[in-house]
């Protein structure tokens, strides 16, 4: 069923007011069915490397283009970060026992003062097959909003 | 906004798909449960304003070239690999 047809790529191109024009293929789109919350507008993001090298990426909303996020992998930073995650917390990326769910694990930065934070309160969780995607907000509090990214650097 | 007075073990339904019971009343703190489709997110408001706030600090941030120059600030010569590293004490 899952066999590999050949396909054209179709592309999407839209503009970000931070980033410039973006062109990403339209299969790489990531949707969020349940959104992120204070942007319930914004559903399809593009997924870039910034940097190669860096650990750092760009999740681009296709629907608004004054916004976009810097998003890490937590492992690079936080290395016994395990967050809980639920059934229902799960529930946005349909799951299913005959499908391929590759999942994968992103946090999203703020930058107040210059600082780099993670906010280790609200995972993404990637289903990187199936191009899905939710901010799994944990209930309870052992995880912070700001967790520094780096140590106070030598100056 | 909807006012309604409701007793211990009495229920509201919010359309088809999500009920709300008042479970306990103890004092000044109301338990309450809620069913709601799984694919609904129930949070406490607190919680939810909370990452609401950073969501939408986190999406006013660097733009390319700001996220750049932050990164080189980092950068030591020969150090790249050691993003961890505590060169002061944390105030």
């Amino acid at each position: 069923m899952a066999e590999a047809e050949p396909k054209m790529s179709d592309t999407l191109s839209f503009t970000n007011h931070r980033l410039g024009e973006i062109e990403v293929e339209a299969d790489a789109i990531l949707n969020f069915p349940a959104g992120i919350l204070g942007f319930s507008e914004c559903r399809r993001f593009a997924l870039l490397p910034h940097r190669p090298g860096t650990p750092f990426f760009w999740l681009i909303p296709i629907e608004r283009e004054d916004i976009a996020f810097v998003v890490v992998n937590p492992e690079n930073f936080f290395p016994d970060y395990c967050p809980s995650l639920t059934q229902d917390q799960l529930a946005p990326l349909s799951l299913e026992k005959d499908q391929d769910h590759s999942l994968g694990m992103l946090v999203v930065v703020s930058f107040r003062d210059g600082k780099p934070t993670a906010n280790l309160r609200a995972p993404l969780i990637l289903d990187l097959a199936q191009r899905r995607a939710v901010q799994a907000v944990q209930i309870g509090k052992e995880f912070d909003t700001q967790s520094p990214l780096f140590q106070a650097p030598t100056k | 906004m909807l006012t309604l007075s409701r007793r211990e073990g009495h229920a509201i339904r919010i359309g088809d798909s999500i009920r709300i019971v008042v479970s306990e009343i103890r004092g000044n703190t109301v338990r309450i449960g809620i069913e709601a489709p799984r694919e609904m997110q129930v949070f406490r408001e607190e919680l939810w304003i909370k990452i609401q706030e950073e969501n939408r600090a986190a999406a006013d941030g660097p733009d390319r070239d700001a996220l750049d120059a932050f990164l080189d600030s980092f950068v030591v010569s020969g150090s790249e690999d050691d993003h961890g590293r505590s060169g002061t004490e944390d105030e």
